[in-house]
């Protein structure tokens, strides 16, 4: 067998310093921007019972969520995401804090990809949760939210799409299919698949009327045009509320970032299942897969013990990486600092040059097995903004030649 | 600039008349000789020539904004594209094969074994309906399987039924019908929706034309 000793499982990653460094800036921004608009950080713990994630009902399969056991043989789960850990700190920890509850993290999230080769299963991401409003000002918030938080990675070109899960849902139910034939349309409404949708359509027994009406919700895409047609294909004050409540999204997304590029899809999916309002996601021409994505998800709460509205988003930040580098922003220089050879001697006076250079915001680095002269050819190959040899005698300054 | 993946073959062939219809010059990706990326500036077109296995992966990882390939392929790669136009062409179908009257044999081979080049789409196909089966993947010359006792059937492409009939096989039931179909990238399709459009609906123009 071939030694494993050098490598990884397949879909796992291995942070090097430049991009530890890039990540951790844009960590950083992102915190305290969230921490700005009033939400407070949280960390929840890589495992969680796995009939607690009730998969079944979140859209999560079982094939896609790590497991493990714990000592009792129960199974545990490593969190497909955060917001589910997050709705159970609501309904538990957090009872008692008062509304609306604003809650930010930054951690990983593990889904077993099913082509670990080339897909992340591990991804960092920086998200948001608002519990505790309905209303519609509390999706504009998010929006804003999420909208700034692209802004504050610096990604360009950034299209913002947005969706509504209750419309899709309510034209599907109101066809008057079995649940089978309901989850497989949407299946491929989400795959935008209207000639499997055709084939299927034929063979079933549907009205033309039901017929004509689904098929054209692959193509309710594009911009503002899209609330006249979807509200001609349904009667239903569901599907009208639904285009009605992201109509206003829209016209305030526009009002308030008017150079915003945004976009409508009225059969727009999400991996998750939760989902049951405004959906939305972000994405640029650079990345083959959305940035950001997130919704409203009022129904995830209660499954917790305690019926919450509640909306939110989460960012991967290896896509977001991905998209600065492929912009030419992503900033991987490495801070140079001082570097101090030193023989024997002169070490515990090097130690406390380095601790004081540090001290006035300086990195400093102690140069073991170092000579005077291999200092200078660092110096001169640009690996240290400056450089000191000390010895028994002092503290020397070093130059590097040309 | 929107990037195209074709398998070289037949398929790029039909999807190059498609295009050449709505008035793209395909001279140069018709004769690729050994490149493999071969750009039309004018219509604003690069295509990109791979193994027909090998589209999806390219769309999903958005590589290629486009991409033509079978639903054989797409089926058994289940990936998250947009499946949107039946380009008609390159039809087939997805069939299990095998002896009409086989062997039975009950401790050496108590499982039923199917040979293919699809093991997802076996896998679906037979648990469907309850059926255990033991997969057996091969990457050609499938009807070996049956005729040399390797498996009991074999989940493949049947075009003419010619290579089934020459080794005595039959078609024993079918899975699916195939055909070609134009697949997009997810992101693509929303953040160059204009020049995206433009290609699709000039590929659904063109084929409406065809059917009339």
């Amino acid at each position: 067998m071939v030694s494993r000793r050098l490598q990884i499982p397949g879909g796992m990653q291995d942070t090097l310093p430049e991009e530890c460094r890039a990540k951790r800036a844009l960590e950083s921004r992102l915190r305290g921007m969230f921490t700005s608009w009033g939400y407070r950080e949280i960390e929840t713990p890589i495992l969680e019972y796995y009939d607690a994630l009730d998969d079944a009902v979140w859209g999560y399969r079982p094939e896609h969520v790590w497991k493990t056991f714990d000592t009792e043989g129960r199974i545990l789960a490593i969190r497909p995401d955060t917001t589910i850990p997050a709705a159970r700190l609501a309904g538990s920890k957090l009872r008692n804090v008062s509304l609306p509850l604003r809650l930010c993290y930054l951690q990983s999230a593990c889904k077993m990809e099913r082509d670990t080769q080339s897909l992340l299963s591990e991804q960092t991401q920086a998200g948001v949760e608002l519990m505790g409003s309905a209303s519609r000002e509390a999706d504009m918030e998010i929006l804003g939210l999420a909208v700034k938080s692209l802004q504050t990675a610096g990604i360009e070109r950034v299209q913002l799409e947005i969706g509504h899960a209750g419309y899709l849902n309510a034209i599907v139910r109101e066809a008057g299919l079995s649940r089978d034939t309901q989850s497989r349309l949407l299946e491929w409404i989400g795959q935008k698949n209207v000639p499997e949708m055709e084939r299927f359509l034929q063979s079933e027994n549907v009205s033309p009327e039901v017929c004509s009406c689904l098929l054209a919700l692959p193509a309710l895409f594009g911009g503002e045009e899209v609330f006249e047609r979807a509200r001609a294909l349904s009667h239903s004050s569901e599907a009208q509320e639904a285009v009605d409540a992201l109509e206003a999204l829209y016209r305030w997304l526009h009002a308030a970032y008017p150079d915003l590029d945004l976009s409508v899809d009225m059969a727009l999916e999400q991996e998750a299942g939760y989902y049951s309002g405004l959906i939305f996601q972000a994405q640029t021409t650079d990345v083959g897969q959305p940035i950001l994505s997130g919704g409203r998800y009022d129904h995830l709460p209660e499954r917790y013990g305690r019926p919450l509205p509640a909306v939110g988003f989460a960012m991967s930040l290896k896509l977001a990486l991905i998209a600065l580098e492929k912009q030419g922003r992503f900033q991987d220089r490495m801070q140079k600092g001082v570097g101090i050879a030193f023989d024997e001697a002169g070490f515990a006076a090097a130690y406390r040059l380095a601790e004081q250079l540090r001290q006035t915001g300086e990195t400093a680095m102690l140069l073991h097995g170092c000579t005077r002269e291999a200092l200078a050819d660092a110096l001169t190959h640009g690996r240290y903004v400056r450089g000191y040899y000390v010895d028994s005698r002092g503290i020397w300054p070093v130059e590097g030649g040309d | 600039m929107l990037t195209m993946a074709l398998a070289k073959g037949r398929l790029a062939e039909k999807t190059f008349d498609l295009l050449e219809g709505m008035g793209i010059d395909c001279t140069l990706p018709r004769n690729p000789g050994r490149q493999l990326v071969l750009d039309v500036p004018e219509s604003g077109l690069r295509f990109i020539l791979v193994k027909p296995s090998d589209v999806p992966t390219y769309v999903e990882h958005g590589v290629a904004d486009l991409g033509v390939v079978g639903a054989d392929t797409l089926l058994e790669a289940g990936r998250a594209l947009y499946e949107v136009l039946d380009l008609g062409f390159g039809a087939c179908r997805l069939c299990i094969a095998g002896f009409a009257e086989k062997k039975k044999t009950t401790v050496s081979h108590a499982t039923f074994r199917v040979a293919t080049k699809y093991p997802n789409i076996a896998r679906n196909y037979y648990g469907r309906q309850g059926k255990t089966i033991e997969i057996i993947e091969l990457h050609g010359s499938v009807e070996l399987g049956p005729v040399i006792g390797l498996s009991d059937v074999i989940l493949d492409i049947v075009e003419s039924g010619s290579t089934l009939r020459a080794n005595g096989l039959e078609v024993l039931e079918e899975v699916c019908p195939v055909t070609a179909r134009l697949v997009c990238n997810r992101v693509s399709l929303k953040t160059r929706r204009g020049e995206m459009l433009k290609i699709i609906e000039g590929m659904k123009a063109q084929l409406t034309e065809e059917s009339v």
